[in-house]
């Protein structure tokens, strides 16, 4: 199936073109990583799917319905209320700077959009929240405010927080690039482990060695464009693009 | 000793007034300014604006002279409030005002990730500010309530420019009888008394609050 679709979206930001004329589509179980040098519009793609970043023009799809449609005058086509909440529901994010919430637990942090958004019993949030807590390996930490744990164990209590909304798809923006170099590891193997169950996730990320290893496919981004689409080594070992050559260099 | 015990007595009749009138701006004064403050920070520009210029008023002229004019100023136009209405209101729309500032400056004050992981996680705009920016950015305005709610308790002196008998008043009552400084002696450690009960109550609600620091 279809989770997400992206139809000739277009944002600017001023003059600048952070997205030009995107289409892409991500299938269920699909593992598709972003790569592309900074500023290149990798974020912007991700955060432009859950709406944390309005687009110019274009279709955006989760399961074949549509999130936001706007023509090239601009004009928005009519989508209820409702119908974005539902969608946005199959969408879970991870963020470069976590983002927890510092006066929760670790526990009351997974289990607080459950039981607030989604109105579920508060015992089974938690019965669920543990249980994630023990797949990310942090069970010892559930009663830790996040200033008391590391960045790694942050960025897994962040992934834990996501998984328990049950997405169907899981956007990760740059999970490690804000890890010492020791920690990225942890956060790493615990992202594998999803995309070994395969859960669809689109993951944007600088760790080469690891988008090669779990991606199903490749982006390569570059001012706002999606130069190459395709398997890792089908991009990495493109020719046709010096862009990508130079940017894959700097990293072997 | 006596004369002491007998004196405090009689000042602290006053007391119950200062206490009364700082509760009902406290009651009055904190949801208001929070709705406020909300209301400057993610409300329409036009409402931004007004409340700005509310707070440009009540915060840029004297409390005494707010105080006047609620009382004695609106009886012209024939509205005539009993002293302690007149207190209470202008109070709360005073306090209020400093008040709306500082929690619009504690919101604000909160790192924009928190309302993306809100909005990712699907919460509302009330479920985010109830839930997740309100508890961090209240916990952040403490100090600077704090020293609101001290002043508050000092400011309610100024009531007895409207003939209201607080224990200020008392004590110059006595002091007028009896032409001796001990009332204002006494007074002034019944004020002391009543901020240090703020301080040390504010500074158990840092304390709890520091558990996630």
């Amino acid at each position: 199936m279809n989770m997400i679709r992206l139809t000739d979206v277009n944002k600017k930001f001023g003059t600048v073109n952070a997205l030009c004329n995107i289409n892409l589509e991500v299938n269920e179980g699909e593992v598709v990583t972003i790569i592309g040098p900074s500023g290149s519009g990798k974020s912007t793609l991700l955060r432009s799917i859950n709406q944390l970043e309005k687009i110019d023009c274009g279709k955006i799809e989760i399961e074949g319905e549509a999130v936001v449609s706007i023509d090239e005058k601009g004009k928005h086509e009519h989508i209820n209320k409702k119908q974005i909440l539902r969608l946005n529901k199959k969408l879970g994010m991870v963020f470069q700077h976590f983002n927890l919430f510092p006066h929760k637990t670790v526990l009351e942090n997974i289990v607080e959009a459950p039981v607030i958004v989604n109105r579920e019993k508060k015992e089974e949030a938690v019965e669920r929240a543990l249980k994630l807590l023990e797949k990310v390996g942090l069970t010892d930490k559930k009663d830790s405010y996040p200033s008391h744990i590391s960045g790694g164990q942050k960025q897994r209590v962040a992934i834990a927080r996501a998984l328990g909304m049950k997405p169907d798809v899981l956007l990760c923006d740059e999970p490690t690039s804000a890890l010492d170099p020791e920690l990225v590891g942890e956060v790493l193997s615990t992202l594998k482990k999803l995309a070994e169950n395969r859960m669809t996730m689109l993951v944007v990320t600088h760790e080469m060695a690891f988008a090669k290893e779990i991606s199903d496919r490749l982006i390569f981004m570059d001012e706002g464009r999606i130069l190459a689409d395709g398997t890792p080594e089908e991009v990495l070992n493109d020719p046709d693009h010096p862009r990508i050559r130079e940017f894959v260099s700097k990293f072997i | 000793m006596e004369y002491i015990i007998a004196t405090t007595g009689y000042i602290l009749s006053g007391c119950g007034l200062t206490l009364k009138l700082c509760a009902v701006t406290i009651l009055g004064s904190v949801p208001l300014s929070i709705l406020f403050a909300l209301g400057r920070v993610s409300g329409p520009k036009l409402l931004d604006k007004s409340l700005g210029i509310y707070a440009w008023i009540f915060r840029g002229t004297p409390l005494l002279l707010q105080l006047f004019f609620i009382y004695y100023g609106l009886s012209i136009f024939g509205i005539s409030l009993k002293p302690f209405t007149a207190a209470g209101l202008t109070f709360i729309i005073n306090y209020t005002a400093y008040m709306m500032e500082i929690f619009r400056s504690g919101i604000q004050s909160i790192d924009k990730g928190q309302y993306e992981a809100s909005k990712a996680l699907n919460m509302s705009y009330w479920q985010t500010m109830r839930r997740i920016i309100l508890p961090q950015a209240l916990k952040r305005t403490l100090p600077p309530s704090c020293n609101e709610a001290i002043t508050l308790v000092k400011d309610t002196a100024l009531v007895i420019v409207i003939g209201m008998g607080d224990l200020l008043r008392s004590a110059k009552e006595v002091f007028t009888r009896d032409f001796r400084i001990t009332p204002f002696v006494i007074a002034a450690l019944i004020y002391l008394i009543m901020t240090s009960g703020v301080i040390g109550l504010f500074r158990k609600l840092e304390k709890k609050l520091e558990v996630y620091d």
